[in-house]
């Protein structure tokens, strides 16, 4: 009998601007509409200052540890462009444009590193989760999500991001299992930057991309150049679109890099080729989009400089906003641990003191 | 009348308060026997309280299956009088159903197979649980109880314990209403005299030495005396009219009277008095004075004659190791020096005593004493001598009963030289006159030995060439 | 016991089952999800019958996968639903740890009440079975010990259902243990509709004077046989909740008798009845008459069944601690 094909397929990469000015007019029809640039541009101004205001913030000791997402501006934007108010962005750290562009005040990012947990705090009608720290959790919560908006009929979906190194854990694994075989209305996008830390990409998977990680599972894989914008918006709208559709989830990787270290506690010229920082500078996004925009006429150098002012000031106001919050009631941490706190928890805050809360403590004043 | 909860499955009787906060009753007499079937409202017990003989009725019908307590117990309010056996309404345990197996049958191909129920090992249905796990209707509370239950810690309890007292009779006089160790030695004392009718289990066995307050006396009477915790008598309350000072006893004060309160003890004392005619004696000192330009006593001098006493009987010259039953006799001789000092009597000790001129011994001594007035001693210097002198004579004394420096086996005090007539050799003359007084412990020393031994050392007192030579 | 006209007899396993079916009739936010259950009615038929009544979406057979069954619960209950996940054994709660301590746990703190987990995950509990290894352990005390989480187990039919569905109405997460070894030791009465029973509360199974035995899930059931056993007056208190804790009622209990023996399944060291000697010594210290005692499991791995019964304490290991510590 001969050897039959069991199954085969393939990985698309999807690029419509790239790192040279080219413009694939075909592909980049209509993806993002021309009067919405501007502004998408403006928003992409002020995320990069925040986000280099936001090391500096660390580095004088007004926040702590900082994740800068520099680099790694588009495929949240992108994401947050496909969806609507109604639909879930379940992030982890990298998505900082696409979470203010959903709704998120920029303070609560900055009050989640301030140690304020009151930045974790979503305002009621921005479907966002909070930071996600420990790794490749947050992908598991993102098809419960969906999974819900399922089973209320709502045709609502979730978009959830995470890194290369997360691909690696077991819950991205069950994750990506569970959307794809109950279903669920979840898009996956794999933040590929190249490094975990100090660990390359190549480490995590011996596999050619991250996009075939998807194919185990039955769902549909592509991979796009992270640094496009419209690249990435593409592929995000297919991805919802077949989402809301109830076709399950798509695998979608994004090819970009950290342009800065890991956290402001890292030190990446430990580990990194000074020569590939150099290539990936030359392909950072913002000049990419900036470069294109000006040479179609729709954006200029004024428009630039305005928006760069009114970024800083916005910067300095959200930054005054966080660190102006009323400081924390000292025993605060205790508020939130159940809707109604046990008699033993409300004994503990109250008293301050987990020690002599026997028999006769007003003995002891 | 107070509220005593009874169990809603009427399986057992709990004795209420019979009485405006009675808290016990003696059982006089049963009414009812194991077995009986009882009606409501009969009588099963007559009880006496401090107030009243009452008959205690049962509160509803049923069989009686046990007694708790015997004729002339005192029962406490809240506890079980009588236990019921199965009531009308008992639940029951239940039978297993027969549809769920608790088998899981081997034979994949049959037909019909019998639920297990599970996937893994066997979950039974014939588990005979309890029935006093099935629910009743009313979610019970924890009862509450007419038992009065002292309140005190776990130490206190253990002393009232060891001296035999309720502790539930004790009234508390500590934070909070609880009962402290005084108060429990207080009840102890008083207990002694009132409380005819104590019904307490075990005797009374009482040590003074275990009440945590005068915790100096841990150290002492326990752990290395080789008779045993001998049961002692509680302390005789004190008329406190016409104190007109109250010094504490503690300290260095205690612990000396400790140490003799030991020796006594464990030594068996005697004493022999004598007295050495020290009229010679005295001349010699007088020029070993002026010679050394040193006022000397005539306790160099004794020392030197105990030093030589005790190479011609060295029995006296030993330790007593009482946890070993053993006797260590010394080949040299550490003379404790006793001296009196503002905190009392110390000991300081003269090494190698035997080695010693008499003007060594002499500095010896008065640097011990000067080491113990102000107190700069070190502790090294207060122990490890095999013999003690105790020189009563500089605060005018003349014989005495001295105690034994435990754990040496005997003691010279030595008694001011005084002037007296004495003879010799059929001539009468005043002379000076040493008062000698020798305990030895007799389980060590007999008393031929002890009274030879004082009398080599008066021998050599009145002699002070052979002493001296 | 007679049973009315709107009770119905049944087993431990039967009651969680009742208590699903009529908290899902109620409420159509809640679903079932995790391996076995919907098609097979889980592996204890703990949710026979459910699929067909409820439907494939409400009864989920989920992919095998523990962190998958809980994360994505966590996903539902944060987004409205009330999701009630299956873990098949306690011996495989493992993978699900850190879905459990490092988010369910602690969204409701850390987001500062946006976000909820009124989740309950329900998982058989405890040893007696005869099983392989991993389908007899007792790891409660380390779900009590994570802040955040509740945690639960009935020893009773009419406890089951009413502490379940409150369980499912509770707006914070629950760990709600079923102890296997007596899903069907005994039936009782249980009402046909559906009633709540307070989580954190413990019940008096029977008053006593002489001392207090706490015990909780499968122990309950041995310890009520030893005070059957002993002719001391037994005060029998059975948690139904581990976490958190009825801490009165024990007190209140102690105060009253002066002696605490407490019972568990787990092993001895750092387990729940550590935390309940401690709680007794502090709170009545000057009440004790004798130091609390604790009988437990072994500290050493559950051995595979032909010993399980020299593992777990029986009414002879409880009876042993209530004379021992009558005598002290």
């Amino acid at each position: 009998m001969p050897i039959t094909t069991a199954y085969e397929t393939r990985i698309d990469h999807v690029s419509i601007l790239d790192e040279d000015g080219v413009f694939d007019e075909t592909l980049g029809k209509d993806v993002i509409a021309e009067d919405q640039l501007p502004a998408i541009m403006e928003h992409l101004v002020f995320c990069r200052q925040l986000d280099e205001t936001a090391f500096k913030l660390q580095r004088s000791g007004r926040m702590g540890t900082y994740p800068q997402n520099t680099g790694q501006e588009m495929p949240s934007l992108a994401a947050a462009l496909a969806i609507d108010k109604a639909d879930w962005l379940v992030t982890c750290y990298r998505e900082n444009t696409g979470l203010f562009w959903h709704g998120l005040p920029p303070e609560c990012i900055l009050l989640h590193w301030m140690g304020d947990e009151r930045g974790n705090h979503i305002p009621a009608g921005v479907n966002a989760t909070p930071i996600a720290i420990p790794i490749g959790t947050q992908m598991l919560h993102a098809a419960g999500l969906a999974w819900a908006e399922k089973a209320k009929k709502t045709g609502a979906i979730a978009v959830t991001f995470f890194g290369d190194g997360a691909t690696s854990e077991g819950d991205f694994h069950e994750a990506a299992n569970f959307a794809a075989s109950l279903k669920l209305p979840v898009v996956f996008c794999c933040q590929n930057n190249g490094w975990a830390i100090s660990v390359p990409a190549s480490v995590q998977s011996a596999g050619e991309t991250f996009a075939q990680r998807g194919i185990s599972y039955g769902m549909p894989c592509v991979r796009a150049d992270g640094n496009d914008l419209f690249a990435m918006t593409k592929v995000m709208k297919d991805a919802v679109a077949r989402a809301r559709a109830g076709d399950g989830p798509t695998f979608i990787e994004a090819v970009t890099y950290r342009l800065r270290d890991h956290t402001t506690a890292d030190d990446a010229r430990r580990y990194r080729d000074a020569g590939e920082l150099e290539t990936w500078e030359a392909r950072d996004p913002l000049p990419r989009l900036q470069r294109w925009m000006e040479a179609k006429g729709l954006w200029d150098k004024s428009q630039h400089e305005k928006a760069m002012k009114s970024g800083e000031k916005r910067v300095a106001e959200i930054i005054s906003n966080a660190e102006g919050i009323a400081a924390p009631d000292r025993s605060e941490f205790f508020d939130h641990m159940y809707a109604d706190l046990p008699a033993s928890l409300k004994r503990q805050r109250d008293s301050k003191r987990t020690t002599s809360l026997g028999q006769f403590p007003e003995d002891l004043a | 009348m107070a509220q005593v909860k009874q169990p809603a499955d009427k399986s057992h009787f709990i004795l209420p308060d019979l009485g405006e906060g009675v808290h016990e009753a003696e059982l006089i007499k049963w009414r009812v026997s194991v077995g009986d079937q009882v009606a409501e409202h009969q009588t099963l017990a007559e009880m006496e309280t401090d107030k009243a003989l009452v008959e205690v009725p049962s509160p509803w019908a049923g069989v009686v299956t046990e007694l708790c307590g015997a004729e002339g117990d005192i029962i406490n309010v809240g506890s079980v009088l009588v236990r019921y056996g199965e009531s009308i309404e008992s639940g029951e345990t239940p039978t297993s159903p027969a549809s769920d197996q608790a088998e899981a049958t081997e034979n994949p191909a049959s037909e019909e197979r019998e639920d297990a129920g599970t996937v893994v090992g066997s979950v039974n249905n014939d588990d005979d649980a309890p029935s006093a796990l099935t629910r009743r209707r009313n979610e019970a509370e924890v009862a509450s109880t007419e038992q009065v239950r002292a309140l005190a810690t776990p130490a206190v309890r253990g002393i009232a314990k060891q001296l035999g007292i309720d502790i539930n009779r004790v009234s508390g006089t500590g934070r909070g209403g609880r009962v402290t160790a005084s108060d429990v030695e207080r009840f102890a004392q008083q207990g002694a005299a009132a409380e005819p009718s104590s019904i307490q289990a075990s005797g009374p066995r009482v040590t003074v030495a275990d009440i945590p307050e005068h915790t100096s006396a841990h150290s002492s009477l326990a752990g290395d005396s080789a008779v045993g915790k001998e049961p002692t008598l509680p302390p005789v309350p004190v008329d406190p009219s016409g104190t007109t000072e109250v010094i504490p006893f503690r300290g260095v004060r205690r612990k000396i009277a400790e140490a003799l309160d030991r020796s006594v003890k464990t030594a068996v004392h005697f004493t022999v008095v004598d007295e050495a005619d020290i009229t010679d004696l005295d001349r010699k000192r007088k020029e070993y004075s002026a010679i050394t330009g040193r006022k000397l006593s005539f306790l160099p001098f004794v020392i030197r004659a105990v030093a030589h006493g005790m190479r011609e009987h060295p029995a006296l010259n030993a330790v007593v190791d009482e946890a070993k039953s053993e006797i260590h006799r010394k080949g040299n001789l550490n003379l404790g020096i006793a001296v009196d000092s503002d905190a009392g009597l110390m000991v300081p000790v003269l090494r190698n005593a035997e080695k010693l001129a008499i003007v060594e011994a002499a500095e010896g001594v008065a640097r011990l004493a000067a080491g113990c007035r102000d107190r700069s001693i070190p502790r090294e210097e207060l122990t490890g001598s095999s013999f003690t002198i105790s020189n009563v004579g500089s605060y005018g004394g003349r014989f005495a009963t001295p105690v034994i420096n435990h754990p040496e086996v005997a003691i010279l005090a030595v008694g001011r030289g005084y002037e007296k007539v004495l003879a010799k050799d059929g001539r009468i003359y005043a002379g000076l006159s040493l008062p000698l007084s020798l305990s030895c412990d007799h389980r060590v020393v007999d008393g031929a030995e002890g009274a030879r031994f004082l009398n080599t050392v008066k021998r050599l007192l009145e002699d002070p060439t052979a002493l001296l030579g | 016991m007679t049973t009315a006209a709107n009770e119905t007899e049944m087993t431990l396993v039967q009651a969680v089952t009742d208590a699903l079916a009529c908290e899902m009739r109620l409420d159509d936010r809640v679903i079932i999800l995790g391996e076995d259950v919907g098609l097979n009615g889980g592996v204890f038929r703990a949710t026979e019958g459910l699929q067909a009544e409820f439907g494939a979406d409400r009864v989920v057979d989920s992919p095998l996968a523990e962190s998958g069954i809980i994360g994505s619960s966590i996903g539902l209950a944060m987004n409205g639903m009330r999701p009630v996940p299956e873990l098949q054994f306690e011996g495989f709660m493992g993978p699900a740890y850190d879905q459990l301590c490092s988010h369910a746990a602690r969204f409701r703190t850390r987001t500062r009440g946006r976000f909820a987990v009124p989740m309950t995950v329900r998982v058989p509990h405890g040893g007696g079975i005869h099983a392989p290894e991993l389908h007899s352990d007792a790891p409660e005390a380390i779900y009590a010990h994570q802040p955040g989480l509740k945690v639960v187990m009935p020893a009773t039919p009419y406890d089951a259902k009413g502490l379940l569905i409150a369980s499912i109405r509770d707006p914070d997460p629950v760990i709600f243990f079923e102890p296997k070894r007596i899903y069907r030791a005994f039936r009782e009465p249980v009402p046909n509709e559906a009633y709540t029973l307070p989580i954190g509360k413990a019940r008096v199974v029977t008053e006593g004077t002489d001392l207090t035995v706490v015990a909780w899930g499968a122990m309950v059931v041995e310890a009520a046989k030893a005070a059957e056993q002993s002719e001391a007056s037994v005060e029998l208190i059975d948690l139904r909740t581990i976490s958190p804790l009825d801490e009165d009622t024990i007190l209140a209990s102690v105060e009253k008798t002066g002696r605490c023996v407490v019972c568990q399944e787990a092993p001895l060291t750092l387990g729940l009845a550590s935390e309940i000697s401690s709680l007794v010594t502090e709170r009545c210290f000057l009440h004790l008459e004798a130091p609390v005692q604790r009988v437990a499991g072994f500290d050493t791995i559950m051995p595979y069944y032909k010993l399980e019964m020299e593992y777990l304490p029986g009414p002879d290991r409880v009876k042993a601690a209530i004379d021992e510590t009558l005598r002290y």
